[in-house]
């Protein structure tokens, strides 16, 4: 069988005996040819032992993950029998990631085989937590995109299995780096490396397609508990869920991925339809969260605003949350072009209902449907859209009688078998609940109960007296813990995978001014050092010095991979203007 | 009365008729004065006429009165077909479904009162056709002779003769040809004084800011030109031109500037009245000099006293803009301290009343008088389609006024002071914080207006424990931490998307099909958890 002149007994004994890994990396890769090799690596040492006894899981990595995935990716017709499902796990957890980073596409290969051989035993979802344990133990740091964070989040959701630490693990760790091939000696600088090297297997279709199934993900989380979409439905969950925030985090980095500028002839726009879709379920949310769709960052490709334009999205979510009232009331209904919804339409016995935006979005019902977006849509305008309209009259009322409240909200609380007023109760209780407002309620009265409304500093302001600038520090800094994470970016340590508790609801920490202020220094900290990485590299040099012979080179923002975003103006930001700063000051020095 | 009041400003804030197409009609009694013989006595010819016929169409107590003026003006003037117009306005009025329901007044029928003089409607076009035969043909003489100056004047002739008979085009066109003959930078001015008339007279605002500017060009031109025609060193100019236009630049120096400038500002005011810019009509209306009809050149508006507009008309255009638009400092230096505009607030008493009500803070006096003359301003022709609007900006502007110093007050307190009921102040109130003029809470419960706290006007406010202040420390806290957090965010978000663009993972152009195929099934199959 080892016609080739190197059996896999050589090769086992060259992974055993190995004393510099890359040299064994580079043979592994390169040794022998392609088709040979596979097999090779398949197939059994020529004492019909198995290779995979004699190596140590954690300690000969290289060879193991070579050995495994070769086995795992097998044509079945070979008769090669795939590793044990007990020895890949032992794997998964035991490997060294320094090791298996020098074979970034084998791992690939080797998560990919996982899958199959869970779908093979008809039990895809068997290969979610081994995924979930690739992921957070290859990459450099957790929160570093690799060809299989896709993967993962296409299992999770292609089996319509999304284990608890799967949002955890989203919330917490945001791709903020990419694997590359190879990294510096010096460990401390590979958060800020250059990467000019991305590991091969890496597309952009991988990037978008995580962010875009996270964002479901997360999503869906937020949703998950709450399945009536009646107004007043009281749910666990809560509006401003914890898992909403990253959600549109996610969605947000699919529209705004980098886009290569359309090129002279070509008139289409680089625009990818995972952007689109991100776009309308990103829109959806921020009604959902937000109150409202929120402006497009400025780096993102503008081309997609103007398709959104053209759908009946942008009608919907303009005229969220009242819908096209005739007094013109609905918030920044600029999207007056489309006519008014008319009530009968295709859809055949349309509920007679006196709220207008649940009527417009039922007049496209069947493109909603057909887009998969008609769960989000009806929650839209079933769920939030009472919500926000209720948080915009606490900002003008400090008190409303229950009658009133439902006068409006005119047509919220239709086809219930309850009274309006319960159902305005129903509401408020639940918003307070939510944290979404401050409310009480007085029952008694004309109008069935009167609502009062507290302004946000209210309850600070009855606290005590005595009063301390500190607290109010403390108070203000009450935020999640996800936000924090961000705040402190890449300095996190990544090894506490047992941290990560399935708890559903975010805990509120509570942070000194000190933390904060850690936080942000290390952000300046990192930034200040990939100024200095930037600063070395061959290409800012050869710009700046061209900029310094010539003095007449095109705008300095036009363009190029050091200035995301760049055509149309430098993007808003402390960063950008830093690193304009530094150019400048490279330019001159 | 002040029922009465009350009912007649949502009736123009938000008129119950027009919706139907249907203009607002008015009262004019004891609660509403309105003279119209003193008023109509301040205006001439075409205009007096043109008013009259619009206060037929709006006014049912005093359409038979306006119509039998109008009659009787009508058969001085030169234009009998304006009598279509007038029986227009009357048939308007007496069709109309208030005058009956909410006036009780039983108009007689057009038949009963006294038409034109049938003889003198022969007459008069018989004379009318004649005389523009002759015109044209003394303009049809010049043309061959080609003399410049004979026909600008021919022109000019036609034009002010088809102006008279109401052939607005035809002047308007004669008008446009004469400028072709023009010699000097005079005749321009003139032709485009005459023109500004004519569109003013046919409310064609929109048209004013072009032959406005052509005739700022032509006054400084004209000036100029006066200027070295004087210069007794250059006796040549003096000699080429007629004695009579020599004399004419010789006045353009002294008075003339001034009026025609005013007539400017006038007509520039009207335009941007029309287009509702407020502030910008009030900034002319307060520029006109002052000057009464009698002094001649002196000042004001000149000959357009009478032919155009009066002086009361000023004042109030002045005063009703400056009210919706103007600040009260800007009010103030503007109109209080104009002493150009003093001379024309003697002219109407109540406006005088209205602006000292308003400086004393007494807004009730101001919306009142407001009300009380509010007839006199919807039979005004120029002023009537603006005055819901201005009504509506002038009572947010004093409502905002009222509640500046305060940090809660009470709606029946304000109720009050502006003489509304409780429903109509809450509900101007609620729109008023709604639309961001007022930064506060409404507690319709206990019927009270509070400042919000922490909000810009809360910023002078300060509790016994100095909590407003405290408030505000708070409220930057808060917005240094959400401004971090949200830096940061924006900095990861950067940080990776310029990570990806180092690394090339960007979104190039689709190669053939393959490019985009996996998104919508992707889409969907992820899609499909959200529907569930």
């Amino acid at each position: 069988m080892a016609s080739a002149g190197i059996s896999v007994d050589d090769l086992v004994q060259a992974i055993t005996s190995t004393t510099n890994i890359n040299v064994l990396a580079n043979n592994l890769r390169s040794g022998a040819h392609k088709d040979v090799r596979e097999v090779l690596l398949a197939s059994a040492l020529s004492t019909g032992q198995d290779p995979l006894d004699i190596l140590h899981p954690s300690n000969n990595t290289l060879g193991v993950l070579y050995i495994l995935s070769a086995r795992l990716n097998a044509p079945t017709n070979t008769g090669v029998p795939p590793p044990s499902w007990a020895l890949l796990t032992q794997f998964c957890n035991t490997f060294i990631p320094e090791q298996a980073r020098l074979a970034s596409e084998r791992m690939t290969l080797l998560a990919k085989g996982i899958i199959r051989l869970a779908a093979s035993i008809n039990n895809a979802k068997q290969s979610i937590p081994l995924l979930l344990t690739i992921v957070r133990r290859f990459p450099p740091t957790p929160s570093t995109l690799t060809a299989i964070h896709p993967l993962l989040v296409y299992t999770a959701l292609q089996t319509n299995h999304i284990p608890a630490e799967l949002p955890a693990f989203l919330i917490k760790y945001p791709p903020d780096n990419i694997l590359l091939t190879s990294y510096p000696e010096n460990a401390a600088l590979s958060s800020v490396a250059l990467c000019t090297n991305p590991s091969p297997d890496l597309t952009s279709n991988d990037n978008l397609t995580y962010h875009y199934l996270a964002g479901i993900i997360l999503a869906l989380t937020a949703f998950s508990s709450s399945s009536s979409n009646s107004p007043t439905s009281s749910s666990t969950t809560t509006i401003h869920s914890s898992s909403l925030i990253p959600a549109m985090d996610y969605l947000e980095t699919v529209v705004t991925a980098p886009y290569a500028p359309p090129t002279g002839s070509q008139n289409t726009a680089n625009i990818h339809a995972l952007q689109v879709e991100a776009l309308k379920k990103l829109r959806l949310l921020q009604c959902i969260a937000l109150g409202g769709p929120q402006p497009l960052p400025k780096y993102a490709n503008q081309t997609l605003n103007r398709i959104f334009k053209s759908t009946p999205y942008n009608a919907l979510v303009n005229a969220f949350p009242l819908g096209k009232t005739k007094g013109g009331i609905a918030a920044g209904s600029s999207a007056s072009a489309a006519p008014e919804p008319s009530t009968q339409s295709q859809q055949a016995p349309l509920p007679q209902t006196q709220n207008s935006l649940f009527s417009q979005a039922l007049k496209d019902r069947g493109l909603y449907t057909m887009e998969c977006n008609w769960g989000l849509v009806e929650r839209v305008v079933r769920h939030a859209a009472p919500r926000w309209a209720l948080k915009r009259l606490t900002e003008t009322y400090v008190t409303l009688g229950l009658g009133e409240i439902a006068r409006h909200l005119p047509g919220f609380f239709e086809g219930s078998e309850r009274s309006v007023e319960e159902e305005v109760t129903r509401l408020v209780v639940s918003m307070v609940e939510e944290g979404m407002i401050r409310a009480s309620i007085s029952v008694g009265g004309e109008d069935g109960g009167i609502v009062t409304f507290y302004d946000e500093l209210d309850e600070i302001e009855d606290d005590d007296d005595e009063y301390d600038v500190r607290e109010a520090g403390k108070d203000a800094l009450s935020m999640k813990e996800e936000q924090l994470r961000v705040l402190l970016g890449v300095s996190v340590p990544s090894s506490e995978p047992t941290s990560l508790d399935s708890k559903p609801k975010p805990r509120r920490v509570k942070i000194q001014i000190q933390t904060l202020l850690a936080a942000v220094q290390a952000q300046s900290e990192q930034l200040s050092a990939l100024d200095r990485e930037f600063e070395k590299s061959r290409e800012f040099l050869t710009r700046a010095s061209k900029l310094e012979r010539g003095m007449s080179g095109g705008p300095m923002g036009g363009g190029g991979p050091f200035f995301p975003g760049a055509p149309g103006g430098m993007p808003g930001g402390m960063m950008d203007e830093e690193l304009y700063d530094q150019y400048e000051e490279g330019m001159y020095s | 009365m002040m029922d009465i009041d009350e009912q007649e400003y949502q009736t123009s804030a938000a008129p119950s008729t027009s919706s139907r197409g249907l203009p607002t009609i008015v009262p004019a009694d004891d609660a509403h004065p309105f003279d119209l013989e003193s008023y109509i006595s301040n205006y001439t010819g075409r205009t007096a006429i043109d008013r009259l016929i619009h206060i037929v169409s709006l006014c049912p107590q005093l359409a038979v009165e306006a119509y039998n003026l109008a009659v009787q003006r009508i058969q001085k003037s030169r234009d009998p077909s304006i009598y279509q117009n007038l029986c227009n306005a009357y048939d308007q009025i007496s069709s109309h479904p208030d005058v009956v329901n909410v006036y009780k007044i039983k108009l007689p029928s057009l038949a009963e009162l006294p038409a034109l003089n049938s003889k003198w409607v022969e007459e008069t076009v018989k004379k009318n056709h004649l005389e523009k035969m002759k015109l044209e043909a003394e303009l049809k003489n010049y043309s061959n002779n080609m003399i410049k100056e004979s026909i600008r004047l021919g022109h000019r002739d036609l034009a002010e003769f088809c102006r008279a008979t109401g052939d607005y085009s035809s002047a308007l066109k004669h008008w446009t040809k004469s400028r072709e003959f023009c010699s000097t930078s005079q005749h321009v001015l003139d032709g485009c004084l005459s023109t500004l008339e004519l569109l003013i007279e046919q409310k064609n605002y929109s048209h004013i800011p072009t032959y406005v500017f052509k005739a700022d060009a032509a006054l400084e031109a004209a000036t100029a030109a006066a200027n070295s025609n004087n210069d007794p060193k250059n006796p040549s100019t003096a000699t080429a031109s007629a004695a009579s236009s020599a004399s004419k630049k010789t006045s353009v120096l002294t008075g003339d500037r001034e009026l025609v400038q005013s007539k400017l500002d006038f007509a520039t005011a009207l335009s941007q009245l029309a287009q509702g810019s407020y502030e910008r009509a009030a900034y002319h209306f307060l520029r006109i000099a002052p000057g009464t009809p009698s002094s001649g050149t002196g000042g004001g508006l000149g000959d357009w006293f009478g032919k155009v507009v009066s002086p009361g008309d000023i004042a109030i255009y002045g005063t009703v803009c400056a009210l919706a638009s103007l600040s009260r400092s800007g009010f103030k230096a503007q109109v209080i301290e104009n002493l150009n505009f003093s001379v024309y607030i003697e002219q109407e008493s109540y406006v005088r009343e209205m602006i000292e009500a308003y400086m004393g803070s007494n807004f009730k006096g101001v919306l009142e008088s407001l009300s009380r003359y509010n007839t006199r301003h919807t039979l005004d022709p120029h002023l009537y389609t603006h005055l819901p609007s201005l009504l509506n900006l002038t009572r947010t502007r004093l409502v905002t006024l009222y509640f500046a110093p305060f940090s809660t007050i009470k709606l029946d307190r304000m109720s009050t002071a502006f003489g509304w009921s409780m429903a109509d102040t809450e509900d101007f109130v609620v729109d008023l914080v709604r639309k961001g003029e007022i930064i506060g809470r409404v507690d319709s419960r206990e019927k009270v207006l509070r400042v919000r706290r922490g909000g810009k006007s809360g910023k002078a406010v300060s509790s016994k424990n100095g909590a407003g202040i405290s408030g505000e420390r708070k409220e930057i806290w808060r917005d240094v931490v959400r401004r971090g957090v949200e830096m940061g965010s924006l900095n990861r978000k950067l940080v990776y998307r310029m990570k990806l663009q180092q690394a090339d993972l960007i979104i190039k152009p689709p190669k053939g099909s393959g490019g985009g195929n996996l998104a919508p099934n992707q889409g969907s199959m992820a899609g499909e958890f959200l529907v569930e």
